[in-house]
């Protein structure tokens, strides 16, 4: 079983990777993973939640709209993000070629890309939502019809006090 | 006379309802001031606005109870009722602050998730999970984290000044184990220990979260939600990729720890903690998990390394013994994508399968059959086994261990076989429906399992896009699943009473 | 188990560390236990 590991392992680096050209959805590598395994992708999506640093690599999520993947690559092509989406930000818009993993031999079986090139296609932004007044409004009219009924409960001795 | 003592009834019932909803509402204040220290002013005034809807819902259901009726006695019937109410209005005023957030693609995904965040399933319906604000994280988890210790728990221990119907409340969320006499005691110890458990886990995460690359702030209310989702085996996480989004084997760890412990009955845990050590070790809740655990991840992993969905030792080990426990404790961690189920062979599924159905402890945060169940069941085959093969005047007792030595009773083997039965009916009826809704047996049938067993892993069947019938059934179940149908029968019960009346 | 004592003394911290150390010991005889099985499905 060991041996026949290491068999695929080697054929594996010797035969060159069969490149899928142009971005393939995440839903199309997820769906179709026993297809694209092993194989060089190419993936577009935003940079989500957190830029994890692990030694000289670094676990990058990146979002397409539809889920998020891991992509797996050197610190020096991290280094290159400047937003990373969350709430009121936009994450950059980030390009990234490499190997797509069914269940990474390397990582514990999680499903992932190991980017070999990278690139930010559009930088992000932050994206300021103003308070809303109807909001605001609302709260208003709910605090003066509880407050006014607390005080008709008190007054008729049916109010509850903690 | 018999009208006017339904009215009696029915306005107690709505008198307890108010008490729990505005302890609800109250809660929303933690979510509000998180939300306020990231500077989310929208998503505070949300929590305003529903904060301010529970305490209106709260008085005016107040403004109809005169004092005298409040100190009337509940009898049990009516305790679960009350429950049933506060729940349901419970889950319309939590869903308010979801469903403004725009999150949620309608009021009823946004009421799907504060039921799977109170009934610690953790089948969500969330879109866009990747740029939920802070606010809303801290509400979905904070749910998750009252919802396991119980809503009424909460209300009895901080809220409640007299409380003659404490009990009856009590025992409607399902945790009839009364730890210490006095009722509000109880509920206080369930809250000493989660709280205490709080602390560690939440530091646990925290310095794990550090070194695995996230900053300290987003390290800290990570770890403090990723436990509070394990700790009330509810199954949420703050981020989409669920436990993946880590890539960590120290934080998959540090979950094996918290779902584990958080699957264990509170009765042991207050034992354990008073230096009853041993418990541990004879407890026969622990040792029905332990057994069936084992032989479940047997099943899985040989479904998985010999049929070639996962070759090598640590994806066996760190996706087959991850969902294993994250099924049978019934949290729904996972660390695969949903699709990813259907490249998994049959036997795997079918061992995740029980699994889910088996759960954890009784009077615990989890789900399903419980060990305790379990437990009974195999006593109940082993004295009859005993019976079968011994004179037929012989008197056969059979004993079983859970914090002292009980003899197995008749009322024992009845309660039990009775709820796994209604789990049992419950789940094939949920996946049927499954199917009636276009999904294959397969995807139903897990699905089914996760909401009527609370524990929240999906194969791909929950999304915002399933039909809304589905999802109005899957609420039913998982209320019906977490409350052990108590409160079901109770309801149907106090309708009869009440027609009968008339 | 029937004593009317305050929850507030009900729990002394040296027996609530020991108490989360035995509970991880639990934990770790069943995650090293799937450690066995993992490692003998897969060898």
């Amino acid at each position: 079983m060991r041996r026949i590991t290491l068999l695929v392992l080697v054929m594996l680096l010797l035969v060159p990777h069969q490149v899928i050209a142009a971005p393939v959805s995440s839903s199309e590598l997820l769906e179709n993973s026993d297809y694209y395994d092993q194989k060089m992708v190419e993936f577009e999506g935003e940079v989500v939640g957190d830029v994890m640093v692990r030694g000289k690599n670094a676990w990058v999520p990146v979002s397409d709209g539809e889920n998020t993947l891991s992509v797996w690559m050197p610190v020096a092509f991290a280094k290159k993000i400047k937003y990373i989406g969350r709430y009121q930000v936009r994450g950059d818009k980030v390009w990234v070629k490499g190997i797509f993993y069914k269940s990474c031999p390397e990582h514990g079986g999680s499903l992932d890309i190991h980017a070999q090139s990278f690139r930010v296609l559009e930088p992000g932004y932050e994206v300021t939502i103003p308070l809303d007044m109807s909001r605001l409004f609302t709260v208003v009219i709910l605090g003066i019809l509880t407050a006014a009924l607390i005080l008709v409960n008190h007054y008729l001795g049916r109010g509850y006090y903690f | 006379m018999r009208q006017r003592k339904l009215k009696l009834d029915i306005l107690l019932i709505f008198y307890y309802a108010a008490l729990i909803i505005m302890g609800l509402g109250a809660t929303m204040l933690v979510p509000a001031v998180v939300a306020l220290g990231f500077r989310e002013w929208n998503t505070a005034l949300d929590f305003v606005i529903a904060i301010l809807l529970s305490f209106l819902t709260g008085n005016i259901f107040l403004l109809f109870v005169p004092q005298e009726i409040r100190k009337l006695k509940l009898s049990w019937l009516h305790g679960m009722v009350a429950v049933t109410v506060a729940w349901f209005v419970g889950m319309i005023i939590g869903a308010v602050p979801y469903y403004l957030s725009g999150f949620y693609g309608s009021f009823l995904d946004a009421a799907f998730d504060v039921m799977s965040g109170l009934t610690t399933t953790g089948l969500t319906l969330v879109q866009d999970l990747d740029h939920v604000p802070y606010g809303i994280n801290m509400w979905r988890h904070l749910l998750t984290f009252i919802g396991g210790q119980g809503v009424v728990v909460l209300a009895l221990s901080f809220l409640f000044r007299d409380i003659s119907g404490a009990f009856k409340l009590y025992v409607g969320e399902a945790k009839e184990e009364q730890i210490l006499p006095n009722t509000r005691n109880t509920a206080r110890v369930i809250w000493i220990i989660s709280v205490i458990y709080l602390f560690v886990g939440t530091v646990v995460f925290w310095l794990i979260g550090m070194v695995i690359g996230l900053s300290p702030l987003r390290a800290f209310f990570h770890g403090l939600w990723v436990f509070m989702a394990a700790w009330s085996t509810g199954g949420f996480a703050p981020q989409s990729q669920n436990i993946m989004y880590y890539h960590s084997v120290l934080y998959e760890l540090a979950c094996f720890f918290f779902i584990t412990v958080g699957s264990f009955n509170f009765a042991l845990h207050y034992n354990v903690f008073r230096g009853n050590y041993r418990e541990v070790w004879r407890n026969m809740e622990i040792i029905t998990f332990f057994t069936t655990f084992s032989l479940l991840f047997l099943v899985v992993a040989c479904g998985l390394a010999k049929l070639g969905v996962y070759t090598g030792f640590s994806e066996v080990f760190r996706k087959g013994f991850f969902h294993v426990l994250s099924a049978h404790t019934g949290t729904g961690f996972m660390t695969i994508y949903s699709s990813q189920f259907h490249g998994w062979s049959e036997l795997a599924i079918s061992g995740l399968l029980v699994a889910m159905l088996l759960g954890g402890s009784a009077c615990s945060t989890a789900g399903g059959f419980k060990a305790l169940r379990v437990g009974i069941i195999w006593h109940t085959l082993l004295r009859e086994v005993k019976r079968l093969i011994s004179p037929e005047s012989a008197i056969i007792a059979e004993k079983f261990h859970h914090i002292r030595d009980v003899l197995l009773e008749e009322r024992h083997v009845r309660g039990a076989m009775l709820t796994v039965l209604l789990y049992i009916v419950t789940f094939v009826i949920t996946a049927i429906i499954g199917t009636a809704c276009g999904f294959p047996l397969y995807d139903a049938a897990f699905e089914a399992a996760s909401a009527t067993a609370n524990v929240g892993l999906s194969i791909g069947v929950t999304t915002p896009a399933m039909p809304a019938v589905l999802k109005v059934v899957y609420i039913f179940v998982m209320w019906a699943g977490r409350l052990e149908f108590m409160a079901v029968l109770a309801g149907v019960a106090f309708i009869f009473e009440a027609v009968r009346r008339r | 188990m029937a004593e009317n004592r305050s929850t507030k003394r009900l729990f002394q911290g040296k027996t609530v560390f020991l108490g989360i150390i035995v509970e991880l010991g639990v934990v770790v005889v069943l995650v090293f236990s799937g450690i066995i099985v993992s490692w003998l499905v897969t060898w």
